[in-house]
């Protein structure tokens, strides 16, 4: 098993070379055009990518200029994700996914996810001290009406402005980025005895020689035990041998619906678990890409 | 009364022959139908007989249970049922040989145990003791005997020189008295019974359960169970015996039991009913559970189930009985006298066990670590 483990995720860096390749050459390439050039050509990065159209051109222009603007002054990216896709991973992967995909180290992301009413805030790098989960939550109660009213802009800029003011405010900081804490501040990170007992799969406990040992020693006694009750012979005649079938049937039925429930758990994940909480009871996790991140969500 | 099937051709004793079914005459062959012979028993009808409810009829009926149901009294033929009188002390003489017959107060058919002449208890077969049908032995000695031995070799567990099945003491044939139960079962159950959808929808898997109030009531009629009446015969190897091929029921008449012995009922329908109840309850139940089907999980609020008798008939079923004598110790098997059944506990072997037990071990064990092997292997 352990060596399976070894060659997943041995594939799995092969993969993620592979794809992260491309944006390496596109900034070798970007850097390279600017001192041939020998004039100072801000690299373009688009920071909107509003997938769901919940903007209008000039919105999308303003917000760019906005971004380009604050995060000069604040030393960090700005990014508003925004999709309606029912087949999207959930909000915290996604903007990891995102994460991984650009590797922008300074950044706060926001993601709105029109198809669950997710919204999600992440802040990585500089803004994962500046912009700790605390900080987040209050800049996410600040845009959730403006959001639930699809004032979409001016949640946008709101998000923009209030992360840009906190990241000069320089009180109260998080600096422990380790999130192997939960809020009672036990420890869970990758030593505690849960995620070695999670080590352990099924499987390698259906390995286990002395598992199998034991199963076969009772396959054996039941098989046995079996054979000596029958010995004797055995009943061989039951309700349906003697049921007058002509004569016998139901003769009342009723089937009625009553109610229905849901509930509803999370899909386990393997790499990072969402929602992790430091020492300090702020949130955070960690992308696959290994970028840790402060984080909040919630519904609009 | 002493009957006895004397040959009008040449005055030898004649008994049942399995094989045709007829009366035999075993030394020159002569044959007799026994359907045609006049029968000796009048089963007499008592007019007295009057319907009793009993407790759980009356509790049915309180309960306005029966209320889906027809009349049970419309279709119900009480057993017919006369004073029951113990036969005084009287002595059988052999009407062969003029000798003392040797019975218990319970035999109705026996051989003479000088002469060697089946004899039939005519008086001890008669009124409440009347048998009304009768299942002829279709399988004879020697087939038992045969049918016997090769069981014997057939053992898993049994040990070598038990198999050679050599040790036969004695294997008679026995007419068994049993009670032929016409029951009916009713029952009704409300439950509470759940599906359970499980999907995923983003990062969440959703458990819908939808809540279902089930009812259901059945009317089940059984037909023929079959009960043993004699104190003597073991119930659960009795109750292995089955099944019994009706077809071949035949109305009693007494010259089936020529040759064989035969005894009469212990316990009469009555007496075995909390016996029947507490057979058919279980089957009525299972009957109301297969028909929730559709659900994953069934909880019920409450079940009742009623059985009641409608009818008995007192039968005499065909049983051979094999003792074996093992180290000093008899083993006693029954055979099923139409169909061969075998039922008994045959001795086991310590040394089987074992070598069984370790070799089932052994084999799965094997196959575990083929599997971990294969799989374990052929991925990493």
């Amino acid at each position: 098993m352990k060596i399976m483990n070894k060659v997943i995720s041995l594939l799995f860096i092969l993969v993620l070379c592979f794809t992260l390749l491309p944006v390496f050459i596109n900034k070798a390439s970007a850097k390279a055009e600017e001192t041939s050039s020998g004039a100072v050509v801000t690299e373009y990065i688009q920071h909107i990518y509003d997938e769901a159209g919940l903007l209008s051109t000039e919105d999308l222009a303003s917000l760019e200029d906005m971004c380009i603007e604050y995060g000069e002054e604040a030393g960090i990216d700005f990014f508003v994700l925004t999709h309606n896709n029912s087949n999207a991973v959930d909000g915290d992967k996604y903007i990891e996914n995102f994460v991984d995909r650009t590797d922008y180290d300074n950044s706060v992301i926001l993601l709105v996810d029109m198809y669950h009413r997710d919204v999600v805030l992440q802040g990585y790098g500089l803004a994962e001290t500046y912009l700790h989960s605390g900080r987040l939550d209050d800049i996410r109660y600040e845009i959730t009406d403006y959001l639930t009213n699809a004032n979409y802009a001016k949640a946008f800029k709101i998000f923009i402005e209030d992360s840009a003011a906190y990241m000069k405010d320089d009180s109260d900081l998080n600096y422990d980025h380790d999130y192997s804490y939960d809020q009672n501040g036990n420890y869970t990170g990758s030593y505690s005895p849960e995620t070695q007992y999670n080590d352990t799969t099924p499987e390698d406990v259906l390995t286990n020689p002395i598992f199998q040992l034991v199963t076969s020693l009772i396959i054996g006694g039941i098989v046995v035990g079996v054979m000596v009750y029958n010995s004797g012979g055995k009943m061989t005649t039951g309700g349906q041998t003697y049921l007058d079938r002509n004569h016998s049937g139901l003769i009342g039925r009723r089937d009625n619906y009553i109610r229905t429930t849901v509930t509803r758990v999370r899909k386990p994940t393997q790499n990072n678990k969402p929602g992790g909480f430091n020492a300090g009871g702020f949130r955070g996790g960690m992308s696959i890409g290994g970028h840790s991140h402060s984080s909040s969500r919630g519904k609009f | 009364m002493v009957v006895h099937y004397k040959c009008p051709n040449c005055g030898a004793d004649m008994a049942f022959d399995s094989q045709t079914g007829l009366l035999r005459c075993g030394s020159c062959g002569r044959t007799e139908k026994i359907d045609k012979m006049e029968s000796e028993n009048h089963i007499h009808q008592d007019e007295s007989t009057t319907f009793e409810m009993d407790e759980e009829d009356k509790k049915a009926s309180e309960a306005a249970f029966d209320n889906d149901y027809t009349d049970p009294s419309d279709a119900d033929e009480p057993t017919s049922y006369s004073t029951f009188k113990e036969n005084e002390a009287s002595e059988y003489h052999c009407k062969n040989c003029g000798a003392i017959l040797i019975t218990d107060a319970l035999t109705t058919a026996t051989t003479c145990s000088f002469c060697g002449a089946g004899v039939v208890l005519g008086d001890r077969l008669t009124g409440a003791l009347a048998p009304a049908k009768v299942i002829p032995f279709t399988i004879s000695k020697e087939q038992a005997q045969e049918a016997f031995k090769k069981w014997c070799k057939k053992g898993l567990l049994t040990p070598r020189d038990f198999m050679t099945a050599d040790r036969i003491k004695n294997i008679t044939g026995l007419y068994v008295p049993f009670w032929l139960y016409d029951v009916n079962g009713r029952g009704e159950a409300h439950a509470v019974c759940t599906r359970v959808r499980t999907y995923t929808m983003g990062d969440w898997i959703y458990t819908e359960t939808k809540y279902y109030d089930v009812y259901r009531k059945v009317d089940l009629n059984y037909l023929k169970i079959p009960f043993d009446a004699s104190k003597k015969m073991d119930d659960k190897m009795m109750d292995k015996l089955e099944p019994y091929q009706y077809a071949n029921l035949k109305d009693f008449n007494m010259p089936y039991l020529a040759g064989y012995i035969a005894e009469k009922y212990d316990y009469d329908d009555t007496q075995l009913l909390p016996r029947v109840k507490e057979r058919v309850i279980p089957y009525v139940d299972s009957y109301i559970h297969s028909t929730i089907s559709g659900y994953h999980t069934v909880n019920y609020q409450n079940k009742d189930i009623y059985v009641r008798q409608k009818h008995a008939d007192y039968t005499l079923f065909p049983v051979w009985m094999v003792c074996y004598d093992y180290k000093q110790a008899d083993h006693i098997f029954a055979m099923n006298g139409q169909t061969g059944k075998i039922v008994g506990k045959p001795p086991l072997s310590k040394a089987k066990i074992a070598a069984w037990f370790t070799g089932i071990s052994a084999a799965s064990f094997l196959v575990m670590q083929l599997l971990t092997l294969l799989f374990g292997g052929g991925i990493s």
